[in-house]
């Protein structure tokens, strides 16, 4: 499952303190500090990497990038749906 | 960013507010000459030949030096930070250092007011040194970063790059932005004296990183991908959302903590990072705009922050009058260069 994958980045590359983890789909990313802008930006990079699309800068608000599910929202959005997360 | 919590001479430099609200709340009478300065006197001499333009700057800095209200306690200031931060640093005769200190603000606004008409009449007082190696950046096509300091008058020099066709962009705070009290006006008045200036020569809108702006390193990276040049000031302390990823590293003898994100920024766009400072030659006409080879990213982040960091400080340190945050208290405890005392000067809300 593609928020799985999402999920795992997060937790392994982005989160700098333990308690946040385990990491849920529905927790904060932004407003719990794991992600600030550059972590963003390493996420931004991670995504068009993954799923092959860009991610244009206007892209880039908060709406988009709030929780895991979110950003799940956001690709489904751009891939036609086929950007999964476990039911 | 720009910054001047509480302890600020009442030059008429280019902070007009503290970021701490002190600007808000001392919105009084001594700053109507400031007001002056901003926008009547400065246009008017920017508009003279340079040695007289600069003349009349000096001359202001000197009548704000000797109308400093709080001057003998920020004389003492000074001397505790001889002790603080080296003796090596700020020299013995403090009033010295802190009238020229008063003249260099003064200048900056000059600088400001000599960019119309494409920066024509500041141009030829700048000497750009080691543009090649920036040149040389934009050949490879992944953009430049220029790491500065808050250090002489930055924003008008490299204001010239973008006049000279170096799309450029700035990441950095401008506080008066972010005072929640500060009165409509007074924003407005910044706006118009201040960030049109500026951002008539910049490539995009000013790059404002603060709570609730996760997008600016994104834009910043948008600006690399299309090879342009994205300039940010590393000397200022965090603010609070920035405390967790900032590193500790020895800044003018004492051990501060820092963002290293132009370093993270370079790393992650594979855009070269590169040092720049300004600093003003002793007829105070003249400047320099010197500009580095890139920094070597080896040895991971926090290695390569050194080494910017140790460009920061000895540029400080050859030109200590030109560094802004010297009577700024609360940016200093920000930096852990001073005590706490009662919050750092990057908080604005």
């Amino acid at each position: 499952m593609d928020d799985t994958v999402i999920r795992d980045y997060i937790a392994r590359e982005l989160v700098r303190d333990p308690s946040l983890l385990p990491l849920e789909n529905s927790t904060p990313l932004l407003d719990s500090g794991i992600l600030d802008s550059l972590s963003l930006l390493r996420l931004v990079v991670f995504l068009q990497d993954q799923f092959g699309i860009t991610v244009g800068d206007l892209d880039v608000v908060p709406e988009h990038f709030a929780t895991v599910d979110a950003i799940c929202g956001y690709l489904r959005s751009r891939t036609d749906g086929s950007v999964s997360t476990a039911p | 960013m720009m910054a001047a919590p509480e302890a600020e001479p009442p030059v008429a430099g280019l902070e007009p507010i503290g970021p701490d609200g002190s600007g808000a709340e001392q919105w009084e009478l001594r700053r109507l000459g400031r007001l002056a300065y901003w926008a009547v006197i400065a246009p008017l001499a920017a508009r003279l030949p340079a040695w007289a333009a600069y003349r009349v700057a000096c001359a202001w800095g000197d009548l704000t030096f000797r109308v400093w209200p709080d001057r003998d306690a920020e004389m003492d200031h000074l001397r505790r930070l001889r002790g603080i931060l080296g003796e090596d640093l700020l020299p013995d005769d403090v009033e010295a250092f802190s009238r020229e200190f008063c003249r260099l603000r003064a200048c900056e606004v000059v600088d400001l007011m000599r960019l119309h008409g494409r920066g024509r009449a500041l141009r030829p007082l700048v000497e750009v040194r080691g543009r090649e190696h920036l040149d040389a950046a934009l050949e490879a096509g992944r953009g430049a970063i220029l790491c500065s300091a808050h250090i002489g008058s930055y924003l008008s020099a490299f204001s010239l790059l973008h006049a000279d066709g170096i799309p450029l962009t700035n990441v950095g705070r401008w506080d008066w932005n972010y005072h929640r009290q500060l009165p409509t006006l007074v924003k407005r008045f910044w706006d118009l004296a201040y960030s049109r200036r500026v951002l008539r020569h910049r490539q995009r809108p000013n790059l404002e990183p603060w709570q609730g702006r996760p997008q600016v390193a994104v834009q910043a990276a948008a600006a690399l991908r299309a090879n342009e040049v994205v300039m940010v000031c590393s000397d200022p302390a965090p603010i609070p959302a920035d405390r967790a990823r900032t590193v500790e590293t020895t800044f003018l003898g004492g051990r501060a903590r820092l963002v290293p994100g132009v370093v993270t920024l370079s790393e992650i766009t594979r855009a070269p990072l590169l040092m720049a400072f300004t600093y003003r030659l002793p007829d105070y006409r003249h400047q320099v705009l010197e500009i580095s080879p890139p920094v070597s990213l080896e040895g991971g982040t926090e290695a390569a922050f050194e080494r910017c960091v140790a460009a920061m400080d000895a540029a400080v340190r050859a030109h200590p009058q030109d560094w802004y945050f010297w009577f700024h208290r609360g940016e200093l405890a920000g930096l852990g260069l001073l005590p706490p005392s009662g919050g750092s000067g990057s908080e604005t809300d």
